[in-house]
Formats: C-alpha cells, sequence, structure tokens
C-alpha cells in the first residue's frame, strides 16, 4: 500500500532532556493509526512533530510523492474554537489557502459531515461540548489533510457523548478515506477505531510495539497492550510483544 | 446514529441561547428593581440635602437648596450658556479622547505584538506613568500655550495610559493555544493578529478605553479649573470667584451626567463588538 508519511529516526529533546526517540515508522493512505501508552510516552510530543508544531532535534517526517510539508487536519483534546468567530467561520478558518467559493462549499460539507449543518452561524459558546468538538473535526476534515491528527479528542467529554462521537468518528472515517493518527487512553476507543495500534513507552518517548488490530482479536489485544503497559522492565515489555505478536499470528 | 438525535445536543442550543440573552440583557423586572435600588441612596441624600438648606443647617451661601440649583442649571439653559461651555468642554473632551486613545491603541498593539518593540517600549512608558499628569501642564503651556492644544494634551495625556496598559497587555497574553491552531491551520502573523490577538484582546481594550474616558473627564475638568474662559470647568471657576455654589454644583451635576451617559455609549458599543464565550 502507497506510503503516506514516512518518519525516520524522529527524536525530540527539551534541552538536555530526551523526550522522544529515536522512532521510525510509516503510515499507509488511508491506514489509522492508534497512539497508546502511559503518561509521559511522548505520545503527544510525537503527535505534535508530526504536525510540525514542534520542530524535532534530529529526523524528518516526509510526505512520499508531496512536496513540502503534508497539510494536517489537528484536533486538539479541547475544541479550541475561536468565540468570536460563527461555527462556519472557525470551520473556514483552516481554508485560507481555498478561494471564497470553495471555501463555503468545504465549510458546508464539513459540517454536513459531523451533522451539523443547521448550526453554521451559531456562536461556539451555544453550543454543548460534544458539539462544539465536532466543530473541530469539521474543521480538520474541511482541510481535506494528508495527514488528520487528533489528540484525545474525547477525553474532556462526558462518558456518554464520547461514546456516541466515538461511534460517529468511526462511521465518519470508514466514509472518507484519510490517514489518521489519534491519541487515546482509552484502549476499547483505540481498538473500535484503528487499524493499527503504535504502543509507546518512556521518556524518551519510543515504540515498544506496532499491533495490527484484527477484526476479531481486540479482548485478546487489549489484554496483551494492557500487559505491555503495565510491565515495567524493558525486558518484560519484549517479552510482552513477542507473546501478542505470536498470539496474533496464531 | 447520528450525533444531531443526542437529546443533549437538541437541547443545547435553546438552553445556551437562554444563558446568553439573559446575560446581555436581565428581565425587565429586575431592570426595574435594579434601578430602584441604586437610586434610594442618592434619593435620600437629595432629601437629606433640601432638608438641611430648608433648616438652615449649613448657610446657603456655601450649600444652596437643590431648587436653587435647579433653577440656576434652567436658567443656563433659557439663556443658552450651558450649551456653549458644554459645547466648549465636549469638543476639548473628544479631541483629547481621540488622540489619546489612538496614540495609545496604537503604540499598545505594536507593544503587545512584537517582544521587540515592548522591550524598547515599555520601561518609558511605564516611567512616564509614575508622573502625576497633572504634573505636565507647565510643560503643557510651555510647549503648546495656554489655548486649546495644552488643555487637549492633558486629556490626552491622561485617557492614554489606561487605553495603552490595557490593550498591550491583553495582546502580550494572548492564549499561546490560539498560536498553536493557527500554525496547524497555517495561518501567517497578520491573520493571527487580526483574526486571533485583537479580538481576543477587545474586551481588556473596551475596559481601557472606559477607563480613558474616566480619566478624560477629570483632566477635562482640571485642564479648565487651571485656565479656560469657556467649558464646564469655567462654570465652577467662575462660580467659586463670584460666590454663586449653586453655579457650581450645577456644573457639578452636568459633569457627573455627561461622564455617565458617555460611559454608557462606550458600554453600549463594547456590548454589540465584544464577543461572548
Amino acid at each position: 500500500m502507497a506510503e503516506a508519511i514516512a518518519v525516520r529516526e524522529l527524536v525530540m529533546n527539551f534541552g538536555d532532556r530526551a523526550a522522544l526517540g529515536p522512532v521510525s515508522f510509516t503510515l499507509a493512505v488511508g491506514s489509522i493509526t492508534a497512539l497508546v501508552g502511559r503518561s509521559g510516552a511522548g505520545k503527544t510530543t510525537l503527535l505534535r512533530c508530526l504536525a510540525g508544531l514542534l520542530a524535532p532535534s534530529r529526523g524528518e517526517v516526509k510526505t512520499p510523492g508531496r512536496q513540502g510539508r503534508p497539510r494536517i487536519g489537528y484536533v486538539f483534546q479541547d475544541a479550541r474554537l475561536l468565540p468570536w468567530l460563527s461555527v462556519a467561520g472557525n470551520v473556514a478558518f483552516g481554508l485560507a489557502h481555498l478561494p471564497r467559493a470553495k471555501r463555503r462549499e468545504a465549510v458546508a460539507r464539513a459540517l454536513a459531515q459531523v451533522g451539523l449543518s443547521g448550526w453554521a452561524h451559531a456562536r461556539p459558546g451555544e453550543l454543548s461540548g460534544g458539539m462544539a468538538q465536532r466543530v473541530a473535526i469539521a474543521r480538520a476534515l474541511a482541510r481535506a489533510p494528508d495527514l488528520l491528527l487528533l489528540d484525545e479528542p474525547f477525553s474532556a467529554l462526558d462518558a456518554f457523548t464520547r461514546r456516541h462521537l466515538q461511534e460517529e468518528l468511526r462511521l465518519l472515517l470508514s466514509r472518507v478515506r484519510l490517514t489518521v493518527v489519534f491519541i487515546t487512553h482509552d484502549l476499547d476507543e483505540a481498538i473500535a477505531l484503528a487499524d493499527r495500534l503504535l504502543v509507546m513507552a518512556g521518556p524518551p518517548g519510543r515504540i515498544v510495539a506496532d499491533l495490527s488490530v484484527s477484526e476479531t482479536g481486540g479482548a485478546l489485544l487489549k489484554r496483551q497492550v494492557l500487559a505491555l503497559l503495565e510491565g515495567g522492565e524493558e525486558e518484560a515489555l519484549h517479552a510482552a510483544t513477542l507473546r501478542l505478536v505470536a498470539a496474533q499470528a496464531g | 446514529m447520528s450525533l444531531s438525535s443526542l437529546p443533549s445536543v437538541s437541547t443545547a442550543r435553546s438552553t445556551a441561547s437562554l444563558a446568553t440573552d439573559a446575560a446581555a440583557s436581565p428581565p425587565r423586572a429586575e431592570r426595574f428593581g435594579r434601578a430602584l435600588l441604586g437610586s434610594l441612596l442618592p434619593l435620600f441624600l437629595l432629601a437629606l440635602w433640601a432638608l438641611a438648606a430648608q433648616q438652615g443647617w449649613i448657610g446657603r451661601d456655601l450649600l444652596p437648596s437643590p431648587g436653587d440649583v435647579w433653577r440656576t442649571t434652567e436658567a443656563l439653559v433659557l439663556s443658552g450658556a450651558l450649551f456653549h461651555h458644554l459645547g466648549a468642554t465636549l469638543a476639548r473632551m473628544l479631541a483629547g479622547f481621540l488622540i489619546g486613545a489612538a496614540a495609545a491603541s496604537l503604540l499598545g498593539a505594536l507593544a503587545g505584538s512584537s517582544r521587540l518593540v515592548h522591550a524598547c517600549l515599555d520601561p518609558l512608558i511605564q516611567g512616564l506613568r509614575s508622573v502625576p499628569s497633572i504634573a505636565w501642564v507647565p510643560l503643557f503651556v510651555l510647549w503648546f500655550g495656554i489655548f486649546e492644544a495644552s488643555k487637549i494634551a492633558l486629556i490626552a495625556a491622561g485617557v492614554f495610559f489606561p487605553v495603552y496598559l490595557n490593550l498591550a497587555s491583553a495582546l502580550a497574553r494572548t492564549d499561546p493555544r490560539w498560536d498553536e491552531l493557527a500554525a496547524v491551520c497555517e495561518r501567517g502573523r497578520l491573520t493571527r493578529f487580526l483574526l486571533i490577538a485583537l479580538p481576543a484582546s477587545l474586551p481588556a481594550y473596551i475596559t481601557g478605553l472606559r477607563s480613558g474616558l474616566g480619566l478624560g473627564w477629570m483632566f477635562v475638568a482640571a485642564a479648565e479649573l487651571m485656565g479656560a474662559s469657556q467649558g464646564l470647568g469655567f462654570l465652577l471657576t467662575d462660580g467659586e470667584q463670584t460666590g454663586r455654589p449653586e453655579t457650581v454644583l450645577a456644573a457639578i451635576v452636568i459633569f457627573a451626567l455627561c461622564g455617565r451617559a458617555s460611559d454608557r455609549v462606550l458600554a453600549a458599543l463594547a456590548a454589540r463588538l465584544v464577543w461572548r464565550g
């Protein structure tokens, strides 16, 4: 399958402190990858490097077949809507590269995708938390990104709304063919949405397992990832990874 | 399942709209209640003042009755003198406010959006802020003469500092999370300034303008007290020098009404301009 993103020997240091890497991996076009791991494992640092919000100390993020940096759609933990703009204005905020007519079309399409067509003129203050996060997703989708990055997009929401948004996002991602990387602490969410899990440990953050999510192996996968994350030593992590890979192969 | 079918979603807008509307304008009965409560103390003081004047507790040459003040105001209106003096004061106030606010807006925007400009400019302005504005009077008189220009300069100096400080600090404190959003949306510096920093700073800027307006009224009175042949401040000195306290009190009341009215105009303008989160 064609590569959308290639990450090579990415390292991020904050002063003397090594925060990430080196990490290397590739993302296939249309793949959905979940970054899972404990706090401090470098997930957000990796995502921010992918987004260009952090300039890596070493290594590179390449987009084969495209000049320059990939176009990014980024959904933050908080919706981060500009309260002085309407919902449509917020969605259009990332569309400066489009002419006005196309921008309007892209906004309408993205709002329709998240089920908020009737809310274009509403102000962010009028939205519930779940709706605000859907506007943030629409803003990211409207950019027609090469890479959609989501940093725990539903973590600030109540469990009920989170479940509904997860389901909605799953349906949405099945309709649009986007390359997606998202961070989650919820393994059920990771297994439900992703076709691949990158399990990270650290600091410094590194990828300790690269697992594909099979149709039937969700429960097993979850147990194994939990075993990975609960193990402390490198050897234990390695052994657990091998067990997991063997279980998947079997 | 579509998210739009969620009950929390379908009710959120009406609830939020009500909350926003309620914040914007309280119910009529509540507004009336507040106005009534706020007028109790002034009415009590007015009654006490009338009683004190009627009973002769304080001599009329020091504290005339409210009726005397009213009659003086009426006479000033009928003769046209009030409009002449009020017009002179308003013209000075408007000129000083616009010059002070414009200079402060320009320098505040520069200092708030550039660390280099802030580092160069802010220590000087903070130093100048420590100088009591009245202390500028002799210098302004020397520089601009004793007529209009020095008075307008003094008002502008009074308006300048709160507007500058509020705008510069609000711009400098713009939430860095907005910068991240602008970066992932590939927005340039100018767009970030126009679409993020400026609107984010607007509430603090309006507060600065209102504080500046209040100080402007203080300084127009001070400037006119120091030497003017027309204006409400002139009415104050004229009343004092000719032993007519009712004229002094009439001018004070008109100053208060003008200050309050201009602040309400600015507040109404702010209510239209400023976003609500």
